[in-house]
């Protein structure tokens, strides 16, 4: 099944393409957003089915580090790609848009 | 033509009673949903209808795919039997798969295992026995490792989102749990 990308969607694929390479984790992943825990989670959830994202358990003692492992999520290479593409679609209508707001004088 | 159809379709005589029941029940709740149309006029879909069909759904995908049985008037899953070290203390929230662990792990969960087990946030833990084995552990454990580093102004509101999350996920997960059942079992 095709990913709907919505607004949810996108802000979490942008937080995860500042630095492609970069791993995220929930809290994170929340903080950059501005979306709340229960929103991220199933939008993370369909990004890794279908193979746009990544995720691995950390591999650290908790009681030594006094808070549990965290999950941390990066984007895959083709997952890198199509989120690129993904976002970029999203924000070419808004420009398309503002240029012609600015055209009818609209932005002045 | 019978070795075509997949194992979850054969009737062994404990599926057959599984799905007996189940047909019981369906058929009473239909006619218990007409009843009620019939006489205060047709039912409206709401939330509660919602969660009515949906553990109906979920309940009669286990019976019929993952062998829950019906105990003293609930359904439960058949689990192996786990021996803690020593006795599981409150306060005592963090502990890795394996014998000493109340979990155990599950392949499902993605990479690694889900690592926490905790007495905190009993709703979560409640909730989390809604979804697929693995996809629950996983789903609670990030849940609690999350709360455990949120600001503790923030702690209700992220688990007030993680909860009003559940009903769509349990439908997306047991959905997804089925498709793979379903794709494995025809392969």
């Amino acid at each position: 099944m095709a990913l709907r990308l919505t607004v949810q969607v996108l802000l979490v694929l942008q937080a995860l393409l500042r630095e492609p390479g970069r791993e995220l984790y929930g809290l994170e992943l929340t903080t950059e957003t501005g979306l709340l825990p229960g929103t991220a989670y199933p939008i993370l959830l369909r990004l890794e089915n279908q193979g746009w994202v990544t995720s691995r358990w950390e591999d650290v003692d908790p009681r030594a580090e006094k808070r549990p492992a965290r999950r941390y999520y990066r984007l895959t290479a083709s997952g890198a790609m199509q989120a690129s593409a993904a976002v970029a679609g999203a924000r070419r209508p808004r420009s398309a848009a503002l240029r012609g707001l600015a055209g009818e004088g609209g932005m002045a | 033509m019978p070795r075509m159809l997949p194992e979850m379709l054969r009737d062994t005589p404990l599926r057959a009673r599984q799905r007996r029941i189940g047909l019981v029940s369906a058929v009473l709740i239909s006619t218990g949903i007409a009843v009620r149309a019939e006489f205060f006029g047709p039912v409206k879909p709401d939330a509660m209808s919602f969660v009515a069909v949906a553990s109906i759904f979920v309940a009669n995908v286990g019976i019929a795919t993952f062998g829950w049985r019906a105990h003293d008037g609930f359904l439960v899953r058949p689990t192996r039997p786990v021996r803690l070290r020593r006795p599981f203390r409150r306060g005592q929230q963090f502990r890795h798969g394996g014998e000493g662990a109340v979990y155990g792990r599950g392949p499902a969960a993605g990479a690694g295992s889900a690592p926490v087990i905790a007495g905190r946030w009993p709703a979560l833990c409640a909730a989390s026995r809604l979804m697929p084995g693995p996809a629950g552990r996983r789903w609670l454990a990030e849940a609690q490792s999350l709360l455990s580093e949120v600001d503790a102004g923030q702690r209700q509101a992220a688990a007030r989102s993680y909860l009003r999350s559940v009903p769509r996920l349990v439908l997306m997960m047991w959905l997804a749990e089925l498709s793979r059942h379903v794709r494995r079992r025809l392969r």
